[in-house]
């Protein structure tokens, strides 16, 4: 870590000391953001004011002694399907451009009483299922690590702004991936957590029965801190699980002795082999694992593509359901890419959606089964690094199969973690999962790999350039 | 992309039904990748047991509310 991107943890250890200002904290990402998002297009809108005023009730706070915890003057951001009271959330589409909600998500209402600092609304693909889109009011977001390649998605904005330093952390969504993959491709961490454990309530729906909100940032740790305050009950959300919140942070420093650790190598050598550079770093971080005294066995589970067809028929079918009205009466305010997406959503029979959810049911069952033994799978979270962002096909999402979509269709915890740079200096990552519920496992297992590495001490070299001048 | 066994006509009266009109160009690149999806939905056909339940089934709380 450094002086110049403080973590988190750090930042909120500084503030408390009285060593680090929220002002001058803030101020120094929205000169970040000035300097670098011209080229990375990571927020739609920035929320200035607000912020520096946040900021300074944050520094009154700290130097009373009064402030409410580790997120207290912390600059963050959130994906623009997060509703935010009197903010315009237009999930990056033109079809919502002039949308202000009345009411704050519940996501957004937590963090903000946790005393977060809101820079802005940050850049997703089109309701988090359309992109990259270049026929949008606002361009897709860039890469750090290279502003010509792909973020991943849909979770773009948030991936890069932390990525690059403008924030230190942010919210994402994921209903098929679009957490880790992005946290994948920028580099960071990011966690999709058991489905019931975050209120979805203010967040633009893209697929109900998949959809999951959850944190993304620079470290394991300081994704854990902000799991801490968005998790829990809301009765406002049927999905939600009435259970006690965990302390997510418990178990940090416990290292990966006896963690009971599945290989699920089937994935990412036969189903969908990755390149060289991503299958060498997951080897390390398995080796990794071994030395520290973690039991490592292989899993299997069924191919792939089972778990993609019944992912993406929900998704196509619940993602039209959303959008049926919009789709039939302004079809021409969506971009290409979404608009081509959801009509085939609209085509699938109802008792094909059935069958997925039938098949669903059989899913959950056996991966239930399979971690009866283990405590985390590992696996790939993408195939290789980011690709050029004009290079991103059309129909990747129905002809390329994902690693992790089979943890929307289960609802287990997953989350993706920095394994190393490939060529071009762009990220690795691997995706470890975990039990429901059982996120304190999860992160234990990642922070472990992640604090033994030195992955966390290079940013993007366009960041990196900024704390130089 | 696999060779959609829905024919271009059966297509095109799916998106009628569905009350969306496309273009023939849409129609053109859609059919085509309706092709992929098809092969993708007929994995998802495997012999259940006839009495084999959906992900979405749901139990009634005391307000009566799912």
């Amino acid at each position: 870590m450094s002086a110049a991107f403080p973590t988190i943890a750090e930042a909120a250890s500084l503030i408390a000391a009285r060593r680090l200002s929220p002002v001058e904290l803030t101020r120094a990402c929205l000169d970040r953001i000035a300097r670098l998002d011209g080229t990375l297009h990571s927020f739609l809108r920035l929320t200035e004011d607000r912020a520096l005023a946040a900021a300074r009730d944050a520094e009154d706070a700290a130097m009373k002694g009064t402030l409410r915890g580790p997120l207290h003057g912390i600059p963050i951001g959130l994906k623009d399907i997060y509703e935010t009271k009197g903010i315009a959330t237009t999930a990056h589409s033109r079809v919502l451009e002039n949308h202000v909600p009345a009411r704050d998500a519940a996501c957004t209402r937590r963090l903000a009483d946790a005393g977060t600092v809101l820079l802005g609304k940050l850049a997703t693909h089109e309701f988090a299922f359309g992109g990259p889109s270049f026929d949008l009011p606002w361009p897709p977001a860039r890469n750090p690590w290279n502003p010509a390649h792909f973020t991943g998605g849909s979770s773009s904005g948030t991936g890069a702004a932390v990525a690059a330093g403008l924030v230190l952390g942010g919210l994402g969504s994921d209903t098929g991936g679009s957490i880790r993959l992005p946290a994948a491709l920028c580099g960071i961490a990011g966690i999709k957590p058991t489905y019931g454990l975050v209120s979805r309530v203010g967040i633009i729906p893209l697929a109900f029965s998949l959809d999951h909100a959850g944190p993304m940032a620079w470290t394991v740790e300081d994704c854990a801190i902000l799991l801490q305050a968005i998790a829990g009950y809301d009765p406002e959300d049927p999905a939600s699980v009435d259970r006690a919140v965990p302390d997510f942070r418990a178990a940090l420093g416990a290292g990966a002795k006896g963690l009971r650790i599945g290989v699920l190598r089937q994935f990412h050598e036969r189903d969908n082999p990755v390149n060289e550079a991503t299958r060498r770093a997951i080897d390390g971080a398995v080796d990794f694992y071994r030395r520290e005294g973690a039991v490592i066995s292989d899993v299997t589970l069924s191919p792939l593509a089972d778990w993609r067809a019944c992912g993406l028929v929900i998704i196509l079918v619940e993602g039209y359901a959303v959008h049926e009205r919009w789709m039939r009466t302004s079809m021409e305010k969506y971009g290409e890419l979404l608009r081509d997406r959801l009509v085939l959503g609209a085509l699938v029979g109802a008792a094909d959606y059935v069958q997925a959810q039938r098949r669903r049911r059989e899913l959950c069952a056996e991966l239930a089964c399979a971690m009866d033994r283990l405590d985390i799978i590992l696996t790939a979270t993408v195939p290789a690094e980011a690709p050029p962002i004009d290079r991103v096909p059309k129909w990747g999402i129905v002809e390329q199969p994902n690693f992790t979509a089979a943890f929307n269709v289960t609802g287990y915890p997953a989350m993706s973690v920095c394994t190393g740079y490939g060529d071009g200096g762009l990220p690795l990552a691997m995706q470890l999962v975990a039990k429901p519920f059982d996120e304190p496992t999860l992160f234990r297992a990642a922070h472990a790999y992640e604090r033994a590495m030195p992955w966390r001490d290079r940013r993007p070299p366009l960041a990196a350039a900024t704390a130089a001048a | 992309m696999a060779t959609p066994r829905t024919s271009r006509a059966e297509f095109e009266a799916l998106a009628r039904r569905a009350g969306l009109q496309l273009s023939a160009a849409q129609t053109a690149e859609l059919h085509g990748a309706w092709g992929t999806l098809e092969a993708l939905i007929e994995r998802l056909k495997t012999p259940h047991p006839s009495t084999a339940e959906p992900a979405t089934i749901f139990a009634v709380d005391k307000s009566g509310v799912p």
